[in-house]
């Protein structure tokens, strides 16, 4: 079980190693990520809610609101969840996508790189800002 | 914040991560139902561009998806006042001091139950990096009109593709000047809109091959069955997945994710607990999005 279970550990590390490699090629870097988020978590995703939304900007959006069972507060105020507002999701039959997010599902756990959006909480840089986490 | 070699234009990561190779330009099913699709621009910025310089540079973004064959072409409709992402009915292209993380723009679209695009708005960043209009003078930031490219793009229906070259790649150096499609690009709007699929005015057929997969079925051990306590896992794939994800453990907790882009349909696990409930679930992928089976269960035996 010890083998399989560290080979297993060690394959998702690696295509986790490959993915964040990826993403520091594409234009930020790990280090700055970090800096710029307000709160870094690991969790894992507990429910999902599609609402619709109207920003401090005007932005009138569907998003589906992301709670997130907090194991570690990495950086931040520790609480035990995290709601994250994630624009996309379907409501009377139109759906909004945002090509750049990406909304995780139901059981999915995650490493979050959070920033404040007015009294919500949204991920920093879409889908880079949420990374796949296997601690 | 100011990445020094490369910049987001609208996202910074191509679709999740995948070890299997993916062809370049990337669709998700959407398009429209129309073969020439409308626009307006807000010029309003506060870079101190003159209007008539930034829509110019805005409209050569959007003017270079119809000089393909393919059956597409955004329309100029002139200027708004309209400075917020919403479907409104209205296409829209605006400015906003404000910054998104690192991104310089990004595009929101809906679309409707038969899968066509209803609306789509751009907004670029003003706050990230200086911006330029032309293809001379940039320093430390970007040039309009390649972003604007990339944006209608997503307005299209393409997402980021895999070819670094491209236009619709996640990221863009500072004061790149391009300011026409590369082959990739025209290659993923001349799928979207086929040459022959009509006239101007006939609606499009979205894609089939990029719908989000199908629901996994079948799942062996059956569920709420019994297994040994080295079982191997299989299930019958979702229409149209690519790869698959495996979150298993006991039920007494939320099954974690154990195995990622899995290929094949079957996983094998060997001296689980004996005489325990384990919860699994497969996740179904490919470029469209992921797909979450339901929750199967199985209990081992005593040996």
């Amino acid at each position: 079980v010890k083998q399989l279970v560290l080979a297993a550990v060690v394959a998702i590390a690696l295509t986790t190693a490959s993915q964040a490699h990826a993403q520091l090629a594409g234009g930020v870097t790990l280090e700055a990520q970090t800096a710029a988020a307000a709160r870094i978590v690991v969790g894992t995703v507990s429910s999902t809610n599609v609402v619709s939304v109207t920003n401090a900007a005007g932005d009138t959006y569907i998003a589906t609101e992301v709670v997130v069972a907090v194991s570690r507060t990495i950086k931040g105020t520790a609480t035990s969840t995290l709601t994250l507002t994630i624009p996309g999701g379907t409501l009377s039959g139109v759906t909004m996508r945002a090509p750049h997010e990406r909304i995780p599902l139901v059981g999915e756990r995650l490493r979050v790189f959070a920033i404040a959006d007015g009294p919500r909480w949204k991920v920093l840089n879409g889908r880079q800002g949420l990374m796949r986490s296997v601690d | 914040m100011r990445p020094r070699a490369r910049l987001v234009i609208a996202t910074l990561l191509l679709a999740s991560c995948c070890l299997v190779p993916l062809s370049a330009y990337v669709t998700i099913g959407h398009v429209w139902g129309k073969a020439s699709v409308p626009y307006k621009i807000n010029p309003a910025n506060d870079f101190m561009i003159a209007s008539a310089d930034l829509i110019a540079a805005v409209q050569a973004g959007a003017t270079q998806w119809g000089t393909t064959a393919a059956q597409f072409a955004f329309s100029y409709g002139g200027t708004t006042s309209t400075a917020v992402l919403a479907n409104d009915g209205q296409n829209n292209v605006f400015f906003r001091n404000d910054t998104n993380g690192s991104y310089i723009a990004e595009t929101w679209w809906w679309y409707d139950a038969t899968n066509h695009l209803v609306d789509f708005d751009t907004v670029f960043h003003e706050g990230l990096v200086p911006m330029f209009v032309g293809s001379t003078g940039c320093s430390g930031g970007i040039y309009i009109t390649l972003p604007a490219m990339h944006e209608f793009g997503h307005g299209l229906g393409l997402w980021h593709s895999d070819d670094s070259t491209a236009v619709m790649t996640a990221s863009q150096g500072y004061c790149d000047p391009r300011s026409t499609l590369g082959a990739d690009d025209i290659a993923g709007v001349t799928f979207l809109y086929p040459p022959s699929s009509g006239s101007s005015g006939t609606p499009s057929t979205p894609p089939a091959t990029t719908s989000v997969p199908g629901q996994p079925s079948a799942p062996s051990p059956k569920n709420s069955g019994s297994a040994a306590r080295h079982v191997n896992l299989s299930w019958t794939a979702g229409a149209g997945a690519t790869l698959h994800d495996v979150y298993v453990g006991p039920c007494t907790a939320t099954a974690p994710l154990y195995a990622i882009n899995l290929t094949s349909t079957t996983l094998s696990l060997s001296t689980l607990n004996a005489l325990t409930a384990y919860c699994w679930r497969v996740v179904e992928r490919n470029s469209a999005g992921d797909t979450a089976g339901p929750l199967w269960t199985f209990t081992t035996r005593k040996n």
